[in-house]
């Protein structure tokens, strides 16, 4: 009998984390929409706005990919093979799109955990129970959103409900990807003890810069007539099919979600959702050059604290990845040098708008 | 949030602000300049490039100061550089039309923005840097 009541304290405790988490999330974002209400709203845009694009998007893809998948079409079954991985694999990266969105909404710090903690349940507790609504609402999304091409997909194989299943499996997989990265980014620059602002921006900047890098293998791959590093992974995993279509399949891609969902899990229990203590800022001042005039060591002073506030810090970061970009552009002769030079002047005017806000009283 | 000089006259703030920001912000173009371009042509390219940078440097220290901005509103954030990034094209649109249809108007807009700017982003500054 105790053990029976154990069990069902455990599992009350388990419950009790993933729903409080949700309310917590569904809070935030009301308070940031603005009420419940408005909330309401625009979910039922969102939703007509998603059904109407899966309706149309089936209709496009059906027509489009139809002479894919016919046996009697124009192409091989080596065109067939490379085309649907480009398919499968453009339509798995929309997830991490989708996940960084999500993790862009939802609030950046737990606001249960510490409760949680005093009320007894472990660390490990609060961050699965944490991280289950965020990768159910991925899930939600990704089929949400792809929807219409994973229909297509699967309307066209042996075992149509085993292609969906791994589908959204591994769709909502890469989504986790995202923020493990993120995660994994944030957890660094605690290390490094880098403010929390910083910290979050960078990582979000580098999981975004991942996407990127693996959407542009992805488009490059299809142009120069080679597998990109997304579609060779999928194959790998189903065994040289570029689409799953057995129990084998669906296994393997459960598995690695099941898989990375832990990973998740792990990477937020090592400090990914806790809020660390903030420091405060040091006021400098410019004794480093002399004893210069009161308005100019005000200038020195203004210059040193944007360059060290975490927003402006990243602001400057990423300038400095895009004009990298734009000098490889450049120099490879891809953009002419009058046009990145205008991007240059744009890119570097753009940060302007964090000087005044870095000094502003908030409300 | 810092508050150094709170002492200081708006205008003070407001410029030290725009003075630091420019340094940094100038020096980060030419670096990218120096490598993007061979070096015989840099110093055309920044002579090219400065009136737009201006311009487009005041309009984005204004769209900051009328959007609300803080580190604590990553919605506020976004709109802020939305904002910016509309207010760019807009000015870049305008110059080019200008420049297809009267040339000898674009070094009077260009001065009339920034000091235009200037002057409203100084007026709405006074509100928030005051209090602060």
């Amino acid at each position: 009998m105790p053990e029976r009541l154990d069990l069902m304290r455990w599992s009350l405790r388990l419950g009790a984390v993933p729903v409080a988490g949700f309310r917590s999330s569904r809070r935030h974002v009301e308070s940031t929409v603005g009420s419940r209400a408005r909330l309401v709203v625009l979910l039922g845009v969102v939703l007509a706005a998603t059904i109407a694009a899966n309706m149309a998007a089936f209709g496009f893809y059906d027509s489009i990919l139809g002479s894919l998948f016919d046996p009697d079409g124009p192409f091989g079954e080596r065109q067939r093979a490379a085309l649907t991985a480009i398919f499968v694999s453009s339509s798995c990266i929309v997830s991490s799109a989708i996940a960084l969105l999500i993790a862009m909404i939802v609030p950046p710090h737990s606001r249960i955990a510490l409760s949680a903690r005093i009320a007894g349940a472990s660390r490990s507790l609060i961050a699965v129970g944490e991280f289950l609504p965020t990768a159910a609402l991925i899930a939600i999304v990704v089929i949400a959103s792809s929807g219409a091409s994973t229909a297509v997909i699967a309307s066209h194989q042996q075992f149509p409900v085993i292609t969906t299943v791994s589908l959204v499996a591994i769709a909502s997989a890469f989504g986790i990807v995202a923020l493990i990265v993120r995660d994994a980014v944030v957890i660094g620059a605690g290390l490094l003890k880098w403010s929390d602002t910083a910290s979050r921006s960078v990582g979000m900047l580098v999981a975004i810069l991942v996407t990127g890098a693996m959407i542009v293998d992805i488009g490059t791959g299809a142009l120069q007539q080679r597998t990109s590093v997304v579609a060779r992974c999928l194959v790998w995993l189903w065994s040289g099919r570029s689409a799953p279509t057995t129990f084998v399949d669906a296994a393997a891609s459960i598995a690695v979600l099941l898989a990375l969902v832990a990973l998740a899990c792990l990477t937020a229990a090592g400090g990914g959702l806790q809020q660390p203590l903030q420091v405060g800022w040091r006021v400098l001042a410019a004794r480093a050059v002399g004893r210069p005039s009161a308005f100019i060591n005000f200038v020195i002073r203004e210059a040193l604290l944007y360059i060290r506030h975490p927003v402006t810090a990243v602001s400057l970061i990423s300038m400095a990845v895009l004009m990298a970009a734009g000098v490889a552009a450049a120099r490879t002769g891809l953009i002419p040098a009058e046009a990145i030079v205008i991007f240059f002047a744009i890119l570097c005017a753009a940060g302007a708008e964090t000087a005044h806000g870095r000094t502003r009283r908030v409300r | 949030m810092i508050f150094v000089g709170a002492r200081q006259p708006v205008w003070v703030r407001v410029a030290a602000q725009l003075i630091a920001l420019a340094v940094i912000q100038l020096l980060l173009l030419v670096i990218a300049v120096l490598a993007a371009v061979p070096i015989e042509g840099v110093p055309d390219a920044l002579l090219s490039v400065a009136p737009v940078f201006a311009a487009l440097f005041v309009l984005s220290y204004l769209a900051g100061v009328v959007v609300p901005f803080s580190e604590d509103a990553p919605f506020g954030a976004a709109l802020t550089t939305a904002v910016v990034l509309v207010a760019e094209v807009a000015w870049l649109a305008a110059e080019s039309f200008l420049a297809q249809n009267a040339a000898g108007l674009v070094p009077a807009a260009r001065v009339l923005i920034i000091c235009g700017a200037v002057a409203l982003a100084l007026r709405l500054a006074k509100r928030d840097l005051r209090t602060s």
